[in-house]
């Protein structure tokens, strides 16, 4: 008995060796180690053996039997695996070909520019504040300290729907609305279309822009500096220099204009920055007492300043474009490239 | 303003460079935009004495010119009419490039040959005259490069824009008593001594002024016997470099004081004044009065006039009349020296659409004590240009003295806003480069009372004092702090943010983003049809074209060309958004109601032209087609994505009855029974009418009330622990049947255990009867608290069966 279960086991090792395909494989596992297989039926006979004998035959035919199913069940990975490997090697697509892709568009850049600047403010301090874009003149230039027959409305040629109401030209109405229903410290940033009468390669009669306003106790030219600086280093990178220059703006007092080096040629001087290597980007100060005077805030008590740039300015730097008026000429080869 | 170096420093010592000059201005607060170096390019330009001239023996129009230059003579060929012996002429040898671009040659002219030309102001790059060759004056040396006979000839340009605050700084002295504070060097105004005859002014004029508001003061002075003629080559070199015409001497002395000390003047014939008497006073109601450049004006109320016994002659602090301009025969002459009031003179030449030299210095601030000073330089200056004899006396009507008012400027207040420590003796020191007056307080407190100097009407409050601290002290050398300040929670952002998520829900449905005018022509609206005839529009006065001439009340005008734009540019499928705000005026109110819309427009093609989609793809109207047009059902689905982004609920899609769009393919978007816009297929008409083809889907819809209002609270729903069962319902309806309505139906029969139902088929066409669709339901049974039963679920699907056919009349299909 026991030389025919261990003749049994090593015939079927021999012939698994020659197996070609998985469907004998699967007849010959079957065959031997089936509910009628030969193991089966060898071990019927079992019952004529002494007790004792009995327990070493049952124990060695066990051990045959899981031997076997471990080299029938190694034996059909490898068919499994070389049918696959076979069916791969038929299986063939061009990778390089595009994939399939449902319509995918694009933000304006101007909006994603303002997103980005938002957020920057706004980790810096800034909550967002937002105002009409038809404005009374009283708060586009009365409460910002620009009265009727000022030289200073030539900076701001001005869209009319009456006498007293106007298309905003910049958002500053938005910090004077801000003031007047709310108490220091205020602290924010409005971004906006505005209007001017203008219109040429640098000029457009619509554009956006973003302002900041910061006025608490003790706010100093110094504060106005800090956080510019901290601007133009996470925005345009740091390492960027930048220089306030002294100015006017009727709000404002002192006043002062901001350059950067120039991110195109690094300062060394070129045509974007008039070969000066400087790039004016901002007009900012500290808020003129008299707009506290409109608001009723106490000027010995409150300080503040303010800031403003063109978002265009902005893009124009960022992405190299040199024609304010494609931004709003939609054109999607230009929307598409941002 | 174009500021000479050269003029410059004849009042500013200092040997600092072009370039170094222009930093320090710059940051000093007046910007210098360019620099700009001049004549230094005439190194093969001579000084020439003309010797002889011969006619041109084949042109009669033509002169053969001997001209000497130091030890040789040269023949030149010249046309020009002003050629006289004696005169020194300028030269360009061969090699020299001119102007305009032209290189002189060596050749002959009509046979004589010319080694060089003659050349005219123009062609030298030094003037506007080419009606002849340029005279230099009669002793200048002979044979001399041009840059070293006349040194001024090389000069930097520095042009400054100069802010509306410091017209101070519109003259040559203010720019370099600005440069000698900043960079601590010393200024010196030009001194000058007259010589009056004894004849006395007062004998032969008379000034009244009665507008002394308008008209602070009013300096005159008198010279006789002048003759007018050009100016010498040097004058006239200045004011072109300073962007002035030169006309002749007396005009030309005028525009040289004004540009060198920034006090407007207006030189008067004097035979042309009636009764020898000049009135300062208001034009007449609707009088018209012709200007010196010939043109009819018709003058706002309330101009300022300077007129003379009968009539006026002359714009105040504009420009002068044609009635009593100087002529060439002018021999005695009265010299207007005034200050004007700035608000007063930028109304009248604001409402003429003027703008002068005088009238912008004027609308800046004269310094009205700087009047008399320029009045004496003026007379010295005409006296050397054009000869005759001053008068003695000045009059001077100076009704309102200008005072400046002390300022206290508190040391604390100083480095405070400053930001960085100041002592009292800094803060004096700066003050004083700027020649404002410092005292201490009699109060003894920590503080300085300051005077400003007449010609800064800029300096009457604290802050004003401040920055000029800041100014001189440099902004560069102010420290950098941040400041402080107990920081909230940014709840400001909300809104914003869903805007934005809207606009990114847009884009991964394919649309681009534009951003258009927010004017537009004022009959797109209604001849598309998004207002009614009667709906008004907020019209501005003013526009720049007809183009951009109302606020849009809607966002499509500008949608439908932008889309042109693109076709024109063969981009041919198209999908594009935008959010923006529409205004709507307010009956009884200021200002127009703002709202915020999101609206998009397609055209085209649902998929790019791709390999993926080419071959074909089964409508859900049972047709084949190879490109499927973007439809309805894109836009539609584009903004189900954003309400389902948003979290909106309570909404739905009811048919519309917009006329300017398909009737059968549009829809309006409500929620909470408010129509918030439409969507749709614009009508064939339309399509037509804006000179388009092929089918456009639009929409527009109110943004604010679903970023604001209609937000669901989220609450959390557990996860389904029992299976679902899936039952189909394959019906036959007429075409006109609502899906909606179906599917609604057949939810509320679900008592509870209808989880979901899905339209998952359409089709229309082969088998299908004419009027009738066929649609297939998927529906979904589960229940929260048990495994469902097979009858439980047919005796619900069996209910739904029956419902759905008797109220819709649909026969089932199997």
């Amino acid at each position: 008995m026991i030389n025919k279960l261990i003749s049994l086991k090593e015939e079927t090792i021999k012939s698994l060796g020659d197996l070609s395909d998985q469907k004998s494989l699967s007849e010959m596992r079957t065959r031997v180690l089936g509910r009628k297989g030969e193991l089966t039926t060898l071990l019927r006979t079992l019952k004529d053996f002494q007790p004792e004998e009995r327990s070493a035959i049952g124990k060695l035919a066990n051990e045959i039997k899981v031997d076997l199913e471990s080299r029938f069940d190694s034996r059909e990975k490898f068919f499994i695996e070389e049918l696959e490997q076979r069916d791969l090697e038929k299986e063939f697509i061009d990778v390089t070909l595009p994939g399939r892709r449902h319509g995918f568009g694009k933000l304006h850049v101007l909006n994603v520019v303002t997103a980005e600047l938002i957020e920057v403010f706004s980790g810096l301090g800034f909550q967002l504040a937002e105002g009409p874009e038809v404005e009374l003149d009283y708060y586009n230039f009365e409460a910002l300290n620009i009265p009727k027959d000022h030289p200073a409305r030539d900076m701001q040629d001005t869209f009319y729907f009456s006498e007293n109401v106007v298309l905003r030209t910049h958002t500053s109405p938005v910090q004077i609305r801000t003031m007047e229903k709310s108490r220091p410290p205020v602290r924010i940033i409005c971004p906006g279309k505005v209007y001017r009468r203008d219109a040429d390669i640098t000029h457009s009669p619509m554009f956006m822009q973003i302002e900041g306003l910061w006025v608490d106790r003790h706010v100093s030219l110094a504060d106005l500096k800090g956080v510019l600086t901290a601007f133009v280093e996470e925005y345009f990178g740091v390492g960027i220099g930048l220089r306030f220059r002294p100015s006017f703006f009727p709000f404002t007092e002192p006043s002062a204009e901001v350059d950067i080096q120039c991110v195109i040629c690094g300062g060394s001087g070129c045509r974007t920055c008039s070969f000066t290597g400087w790039l004016e980007i901002l007009g900012s100060g500290m808020v003129d007492p008299a707009l506290y005077g409109f608001v009723g805030y106490d000027p010995e008590v409150y300080s503040g300043f303010a800031f403003g740039m063109g978002i265009e300015r902005i893009a124009m730097l960022k992405y190299g474009i040199p024609d304010i008026r494609s931004f709003y000429e939609n054109d999607v080869r230009f929307l598409r490239q941002f | 303003m174009l500021v000479s170096l050269n003029w410059l420093k004849e009042f500013v010592e200092t040997d600092k460079t072009a370039y170094e000059i222009a930093e320090h201005l710059t940051m000093g607060g007046i910007e210098v935009e360019s620099v700009t170096h001049v004549g230094a390019d005439l190194k093969t330009v001579f000084t020439a004495r003309i010797n002889e001239i011969r006619r041109h023996p084949n042109d009669e129009r033509l002169a053969v010119v001997q001209v000497g230059l130091r030890d040789r003579v040269e023949e030149i060929v010249c046309g020009a009419p002003n050629l006289k012996v004696g005169d020194i002429a300028a030269l360009a040898v061969v090699g020299t490039e001119l102007a305009g671009g032209l290189r002189v040659e060596s050749r002959e002219i009509r046979g004589v040959a010319s080694p060089g030309m003659l050349c005219s102001e123009k062609e030298l790059g030094l003037g506007e005259d080419s009606s002849g060759i340029l005279i230099l004056d009669p002793d200048t040396s002979p044979g001399l490069p041009l840059g070293s006979a006349l040194t001024y000839i090389e000069d930097y340009i520095l042009e400054t824009s100069v802010t509306p605050n410091r017209g101070d700084c519109l003259s040559i002295l203010g720019t370099a008593r600005e440069l000698a504070a900043l960079i601590g060097a010393r200024y010196r105004k030009p001194a000058f001594e007259i010589n009056e005859t004894e004849e006395n002014i007062d004998s032969l004029l008379s000034i009244e002024c009665q507008a002394p508001d308008l008209c602070p003061r009013y300096v005159a002075r008198m010279l006789k016997g002048l003759k007018i003629s050009p100016s010498p080559f040097e004058v006239r070199l200045k004011l072109y470099r300073a962007g002035v015409r030169p006309i002749s001497n007396v005009v030309d002395a005028t525009n040289l004081i004004l540009l060198e000390c920034g006090q407007p003047l207006h030189a008067f014939d004097y035979r042309r004044l009636a009764e020898s008497k000049i009135v300062v006073r208001c034009c007449d109601d609707g009088e018209v009065f012709v200007t010196l450049d010939g043109a009819e004006r018709k003058l706002p109320q309330n101009s300022l006039m300077i007129g003379d016994g009968k009539r006026s002659v002359a714009l105040a602090g504009i420009m002068g009349g044609l009635n009593s301009e100087i002529e060439p025969l002018t021999q005695d002459v009265v010299i207007e020296s005034a200050c004007f009031e700035r608000f007063g003179i930028r109304r009248t030449a604001k409402a003429l659409g003027m703008s002068t030299e005088a009238s912008f210095r004027f609308e800046r601030g004269v310094d009205p004590e700087g009047s008399f000073w320029a009045a004496n330089r003026a007379a010295f200056i005409i006296q050397q240009l054009a000869g005759g004899n001053i008068l003695s006396g000045i009059i001077d009507v100076y009704t309102n003295p200008v005072v400046r008012s002390p300022v206290r400027v508190r040391t604390a207040k100083v480095s405070g806003l400053i930001g960085t420590d100041f002592s009292k003796d800094q803060i004096v020191s700066y003050l004083k480069r700027l020649e404002i007056v410092c005292n201490d307080m009699q109060s003894g407190e920590d503080a300085i009372s300051c005077v400003g100097p007449s010609w800064r009407w800029d300096l009457d409050r604290e802050v004003d004092m401040i920055e000029e601290v800041a100014r001189v002290h440099g902004f560069q050398r102010i420290p950098i702090s941040m400041p402080s300040g107990k920081i909230k929670p940014d709840r400001s952002q909300t809104l914003y943010k869903r805007a934005r998520l809207t606009a990114e829900i847009m884009k991964s449905s394919g649309f681009n983003e534009i951003v258009s005018m927010s004017f537009i022509a004022s009959g797109l609206c209604r001849e598309l049809g998004l207002i009614e005839q009667d709906e008004k529009q907020l019209h501005i006065i003013n526009p720049l074209t007809e183009e951009h001439s109302v606020m849009r009340r809607s966002l499509i005008p500008g949608l439908i060309s932008a889309l042109k734009r693109n076709l024109n540019f063969k981009s041919d499928s198209l999908r594009l958004f935008e959010i923006g705000k529409i205004f709507t005026p307010v009956d009884g109110g200021d200002l127009p109601r703002e709202d915020l819309v999101m609206s998009g427009i397609t055209c085209g093609v649902r998929f790019p032209d791709n390999w993926h989609y080419n071959r074909g793809e089964v409508s859900i109207y049972g047709k084949v087609e190879a490109r499927p047009e973007t439809d309805f059902y894109d836009v539609k689905g584009a903004i189900e994505n954003c309400l389902d982004g948003l979290g909106c609920e309570n909404y739905m899609f009811q048919t519309s009855d917009k006329g300017f769009l398909h009737p059968g393919k549009s829809a309006m978007l409500h929620a909470n029974n408010h129509s918030l816009g439409f969507l749709g297929e614009l009508s064939p008409k339309k399509v037509r009418e804006i000179g388009l083809t092929g089918k456009i889907q639009v929409f527009e819809i109110l943004l604010e009330p679903l970023l604001v209002e209609y937000r669901k609270k989220v609450v959390f729903k557990p996860l389904p622990r029992y299976p679902h069962v899936e039952r189909d319902l394959s019906i036959l309806v007429e075409t006109n049947c609502s899906g909606d309505d179906i599917k609604h139906l057949i939810s509320r029969l679900g008592h509870d255990i209808i989880s979901s139902v899905i339209l998952f088929d359409l089709y229309r066409g082969e088998s299908i009867p004419a009027g009738f669709q066929s649609m297939a339901f998927r529906i979904r049974y589960q229940s929260e608290d048990r495994t469902l039963t097979d009858a439980e679920v047919q005796e619900v699907h069996s209910h739904v069966i029956e419902s759905v056919s008797k109220r819709f009349g649909a026969s089932i299909r199997d």
